[in-house]
């Protein structure tokens, strides 16, 4: 029986086909000659998706005339996307046959499944192109990459996983998935390491994407599937908090928070660019805005040009983003309540209208964010980054090696020293103030958040409870504030006539909210007081 | 390595039809299982020692006197354990498995003695805590019948998953003279009887 059991590494980029054809036929190894297939796939699950619920997939492939299965791990939010956990073994038929897996395989992934539970789900059939080249080292040393002006001296004796170069299998993939009717189109094409060094496969990805401007994909053909025959839409999914260890270093650290950062919004991507879930945007800007708090935090052991570099992109995503999630807060938290109240309201339902076009117009622009081409190139390079330990220079080993229990006290102190530095006299602070404060209670938020796995959770549990109740507080705050902002806007922007029932019904919300911050305000000072009363959990033992 | 335990200090409500049954479930869906028996009378390990070669393998553990370590391949083991077991031996095996599964007979008799068991058993830590999943299940029912819907209501009452019911079949009594289990056949009926075990496989598998 053949086995096939490893942990794929692919890259997978998205384009219209044209563009695609133009990219496989100039640039992916021109000099190798293609081998086709024509793929057809089955995917299988219970009735109640008992197999996707608990993150595996199971195909049955046609392959000219004989089948093979396929059972795949899916990436999950704490996983890179690139790394999936895959096994195959022959079947007879178009149906599977579990027995025939390794045994080891069946035990460890999808368990016991009564026959007569399995059903076919949804079907992809793919013309699928390959071709199998080498990238060597020689490729990479004259590539625009290493020559981006935030390169650095490597510290002596630091290993460059890319020197190796890689053996790779690219495969285009034009084609469709159907579901009970429905049917979704693929083109994409999908580099898979053979053999070498994942971050060499990365910049493959950046070359192609350099030759021609491609788009993300995340999403695996199964998950696309799924959603199709289920009628589901991508979901946004909360990250996972990195867990370290007192006996690690400050570099393990880094690169673990950093990890789980990028993981949360690779995994975000797809719900965000799809926009029914408004969370998925909103999760999104989460990941990034904790990956620059991240960079922050290591700012002393990162080589000032890739900070401002890491920086500057992720800030520019954040802010593409912002209209969309402002416009949703503003929607669902702050005007439909208030119309709920008042269904009668002309003026409001006047403001509704020109929002819900501001929403549109602001999740257009969110898309086009998502779809750029420095988007993609933001990704695949900072992937590169991660995978050759980018933050490696000489001069910074020593601090790389500390103990992150002594780095996360100094961090945690500071960010804490700043907060309650801010919040004197906290009752009377003006808005602008308060706006700060916030600020620096979410990055401290973050710092806790990221070291949080380093202390006893009995010790931190009554710290990190204090200060979540009092950041809700504040973001309502800075809800009603932001929410103010993008109304006058608003109303600047439309003429004498509608704009008279759009500052009525401004002034209805304003009214509304101010008298409600009345009852909120004592509670908010309370909750402070509470706060810095919370022995902070870095200090006790 | 996943391990079920089937439990429950009433004699006669079908531990080992149930034990043998799923552990010949795991074996025949390709994985390498362990039985395990705590049972002086040593009903599973007898079954197993008539079981024919060409079936798929299972792998018998005596743990009448002593709790002895599976293979260290074993992705599956099911222990089968006696009737008339006091708490505290019942305590040690709940620590050791990862899933309980008590099943019970729709009679006047058995439930009541259930029900003084689950007393006590809901009340021990990983299942009080929720550490350890556990499931009640009806064993030889007859849909419709004035003690099934008894036995529902008793079921429903308990903190516990809901796992359905299996139906009195004799075919399993049939099969079990020659150490074989429904899953075993791939006729026609023993398929039909395969899928009244769909939710306690799923209900195992989560």
């Amino acid at each position: 029986m053949s086995q096939k059991e490893n942990t794929e590494t692919e890259l997978k980029l998205a384009g219209p086909a044209e563009k695609l054809e133009a990219l496989w036929q100039e640039t992916i190894a021109p000099e190798v000659a293609p081998v086709s297939k024509k793929l057809v796939s089955t995917y299988f699950d219970t009735s109640d998706y008992s197999l996707r619920r608990r993150g595996f997939t199971l195909r049955v492939r046609q392959k000219g005339d004989h089948f093979e299965q396929t059972v795949k791990a899916e990436g999950s939010a704490q996983h890179s996307l690139m790394e999936r956990g895959e096994w195959t073994a022959p079947v007879d038929g178009p149906e599977p046959d579990l027995k025939r897996f390794d045994a080891k395989v069946i035990g460890e992934t999808i368990g016991l499944v009564v026959a007569g539970d399995l059903r076919p789900i949804f079907t992809t059939e793919i013309d699928r192109q390959v071709k199998e080249y080498r990238i060597g080292p020689e490729h990479m040393n004259g590539h625009a990459f290493s020559k981006a002006p935030r390169g650095g001296k490597k510290a002596k004796g630091v290993k460059d996983p890319a020197a190796g170069g890689a053996l790779v299998e690219a495969a285009w993939d034009r084609g469709e998935v159907r579901a009970d009717g429905r049917r979704e189109a693929i083109s994409e094409i999908e580099l898979e390491l053979v053999e070498g060094s994942a971050s060499a496969l990365r910049h493959e990805g950046v070359r192609l994407h350099d030759a021609t401007p491609l788009e993300f994909q995340p999403l695996s053909k199964a998950a696309r599937g799924f959603n199709l025959a289920l009628g589901q839409h991508p979901v946004a999914i909360k990250g996972r908090l990195p867990s370290l260890t007192p006996d690690q270093t400050v570099e393990t650290a880094l690169q673990q928070i950093l990890t789980s950062c990028v993981n949360h919004w690779h995994a975000n991507h797809a719900a965000a660019f799809d926009g029914r879930d408004i969370e998925g945007i909103h999760q999104l800007r989460v990941s990034l805005r904790r990956f620059r708090s991240a960079l922050t935090l290591f700012k002393d052991v990162l080589p000032p040009k890739d900070l401002t570099w890491l920086q500057g992109e992720a800030k520019a995503i954040i802010n593409g983003l912002g209209g969309a999630r402002d416009w949703d807060v503003f929607i669902t938290e702050l005007l439909q309540p208030v119309m709920d109240a008042r269904p009668h309201d002309k003026c409001l339902m006047r403001l509704y209208d020109a929002v819900v076009e501001e929403q549109r117009l602001a999740y257009a622009q969110a898309r086009q964010t998502l779809s750029a081409p420095g988007y993609l190139k933001f990704i695949l390079d900072l992937g590169v980054w991660l995978d050759q330990e980018g933050w490696c220079r000489k001069k910074n080993v020593k601090a790389l090696r500390a103990s992150p229990v002594d780095f996360a006290r100094k961090v945690l102190h500071k960010r804490q020293k700043k907060v309650l530095k801010q919040g004197t006299d906290f009752e009377h602070l003006p808005d602008e103030e308060l706006h700060r404060l916030r600020i620096s209670l979410k990055k401290l938020r973050y710092a806790t958040e990221f070291f949080v796995s380093l202390y006893d959770d009995t010790l931190s549990k009554s710290y990190v409870k204090a200060m979540r109740r009092l950041q809700d507080d504040l973001g309502h705050l800075n809800d009603l504030a932001v929410a103010e902002t993008r109304l006058l806007d608003l109303c600047h922007k439309h003429q004498a006539g509608p704009a008279d029932e759009l500052r009525t019904a401004m002034g209805t919300l304003i009214g509304w909210y101010s008298h409600s911050l009345m009852t909120v305000r004592p509670q908010i000072v309370q909750d402070w007081e509470k706060f810095i009363c919370t022995e902070p959990f870095w200090q006790k033992n | 390595m996943k391990t079920v335990l089937v439990a429950n200090p009433k004699g006669g409500c079908g531990k080992t039809t149930i034990a043998t049954n799923l552990a010949a479930a795991f074996a025949n869906g390709g994985m390498e299982t362990v039985l395990a028996d705590t049972d002086p009378q040593g009903s599973s390990l007898h079954w197993l020692s008539e079981r024919p070669k060409e079936a798929a393998k299972i792998t018998g553990l005596d743990w009448t006197s002593k709790i002895k370590k599976p293979p260290k391949k074993t992705a599956r083991l099911v222990v089968d354990s006696a009737a008339s077991l006091a708490l505290d031996q019942v305590r040690e095996l709940v620590k050791l498995v990862d899933t309980v599964i008590v099943p019970v007979l729709p009679s006047a008799f058995d439930v009541r003695a259930t029900t003084a068991f689950l007393r006590e058993f809901t009340d021990l830590k990983p299942i009080r805590k929720q550490k350890k999943t556990f499931a009640v299940l009806r064993n030889r029912c007859r849909t419709g019948t004035r003690a099934a819907k008894r036995l529902d209501t008793f079921v429903l009452g308990m903190d516990a998953a809901d796992i359905g019911w299996l139906p009195d079949r004799s075919l399993y009594n049939e099969v079990a003279w020659s150490g074989l289990s429904v899953f075993d056949l791939h006729t026609k009926p023993a398929l039909q009887i395969q899928r009244d075990w769909i939710p306690i496989a799923r209900f195992i598998e989560e």
